[in-house]
């Protein structure tokens, strides 16, 4: 009786998986959609304790320890403040010519800004979730950035929640330039080693550029825009090394962007008034 | 049932606090609580309801992990219910053991059963992305090993803490009789 009951429980086990398998891509796409509506709530609440959490933690720090930072951050204040008294004539120069040239004096993409609600949960995969989604513009193959550089791009959406894959997943191209349009490639996390890599900074390598290139360590390397995804001159990195191979040449590129200390993205929704196209 | 419907909702909640969680110190392996919940009802649960539990777990799992990128995913959506039942259906071996209260052994196969999961994840991922590297460096291993300990300290205190609500719902009063059967 009970062999015969587990026959028919693995029977239709099997049954429901092959059921499963045969779902269309769109089918499945509404089912994983479907399940990131369900599990977001819980994603947002979990993220507000969590931020309470670091901060209480923050808190508890000591009194010498603060007053370490403290000096650290009145020094980096004293120096953004200069920085600030520079870029204040940079700007003046900048609307100047943008005047000139006729460009409108906006930023050139329509941006949503998003908080992380979600890290990676997995050891293989480099995704995060977004507190935004397709009720506020979200679609997928957006362009994911900070103001430091590119994050990545939106492959999933729910109605208030997105999944992001970051460009430090190998399944992650990118088509990149060098400052100055000195070379063009494709760029993507370094495979051999990295899969594994236990932080979520990992090096990225910058292919296909010539093997004569005269790439030097400091050059910066932005999004080409080819492809349509990202849109051109969102930076990615700096080249720390670069090697001839037989046949090409690869840089060695550290992403600008601090993946570890991740919490407010923005998603680039229409560049200068158009839609960004899927 | 009900323990049933309740380890389903815990499941869902560990999937939850697991985004939060990060990884285990020193070794790297990310702390995968959902494993964990799942082995424990394959250990107290019988046949048919350990398969549905593998639904459950394989389908919550795929759901946030099957990334289809330029239309190719790793591998199929519902691969992992397969996976779960196939390492559940292990530890499924040591039920009559378990309902008599002996879950010493459950925790450590725990750790080794969800060491295996990370293990022919990466061996999936290895086969699936281009370009093909059958490269075994040690963060490899650190990784895999790491989440297997982490589920095998986590394991104690999760048992005792179901075992006593399993208890108190009478399942394994229940499951010896029906084993008794």
């Amino acid at each position: 009786m009970k062999r015969r009951q587990n026959i028919i429980a693995i029977i239709a086990f099997l049954a429901a998986v092959l059921g499963l398998f045969i779902v269309t891509p769109s089918g499945r796409q509404k089912l994983q959609n479907g399940f990131l509506g369900l599990i977001s709530p819980f994603l947002r609440k979990g993220s507000e304790w969590d931020r309470v959490r670091k901060d209480y933690s923050i808190g508890t720090k000591r009194l010498a320890e603060l007053e370490v930072e403290n000096a650290s951050l009145q020094t980096e204040a004293s120096r953004l403040r200069a920085e600030n008294q520079a870029l204040r004539g940079v700007e003046g120069e900048n609307l100047r010519l943008k005047a000139a040239l006729g460009y409108q004096n906006e930023s050139p993409f329509t941006l949503v800004t998003a908080r992380v609600i979600g890290r990676p949960v997995t050891n293989w995969w480099n995704t995060l979730e977004v507190d935004k989604g397709s009720a506020d513009g979200l679609q997928e193959d957006m362009c994911v950035l900070t103001p430091d550089g590119l994050v990545g791009k939106v492959i999933r959406t729910a109605e208030h929640v997105a999944t992001v894959l970051l460009i430090t997943d190998e399944s992650c191209k990118v088509a990149a330039s060098v400052e100055g349009g000195k070379e063009q490639g494709i760029i993507r996390v370094e495979v051999r080693g990295e899969r594994a890599t236990n932080n979520l900074q990992p090096r990225m390598t910058l292919n296909f550029v010539s093997k004569f290139a005269a790439l030097q360590p400091g050059h910066k390397v932005s999004t080409s825009g080819a492809g349509q995804v990202y849109p051109p001159g969102v930076a990615i990195g700096k080249i720390v090394d670069f090697k001839s191979r037989e046949l090409d040449g690869q840089a060695i590129v550290e992403p600008t962007v601090d993946f570890v200390a991740l919490s407010d993205v923005f998603v680039v929704t229409g560049m200068k008034g158009a839609q960004v196209s899927k | 049932m009900i323990f049933s419907a309740l380890i389903v909702v815990l499941m869902f909640f560990a999937l939850v606090v697991q985004h939060f969680i990060g990884a285990f110190p020193v070794l790297g392996g990310h702390v995968l609580l959902l494993p964990v919940v799942f082995f424990y009802a394959a250990a107290a649960l019988p046949l048919w309801e350990m398969l549905l539990m593998a639904f459950a777990a394989g389908f919550m799992w795929d759901c946030l992990t099957v990334v289809p990128v330029d239309g190719h995913a790793d591998y199929a959506f519902g691969f992992s219910i397969l996976l779960y039942a196939a390492l559940g259906a292990v530890m499924n071996g040591l039920h009559p053991l378990f309902i008599k209260g002996r879950w010493q052994i459950h925790c450590l196969l725990t750790g080794v059963l969800t060491s295996l999961l990370v293990l022919v994840e990466f061996v999936l991922v290895t086969f699936r992305r281009e370009p093909f590297a059958l490269v075994w460096p040690q963060s490899v291993w650190l990784r895999i090993f790491g989440s297997g300990v982490a589920a095998a300290l986590i394991a104690p205190a999760l048992f005792f803490g179901l075992n006593w609500v399993a208890h108190r719902l009478g399942h394994f009063e229940r499951a010896r009789i029906a084993e008794a059967e």
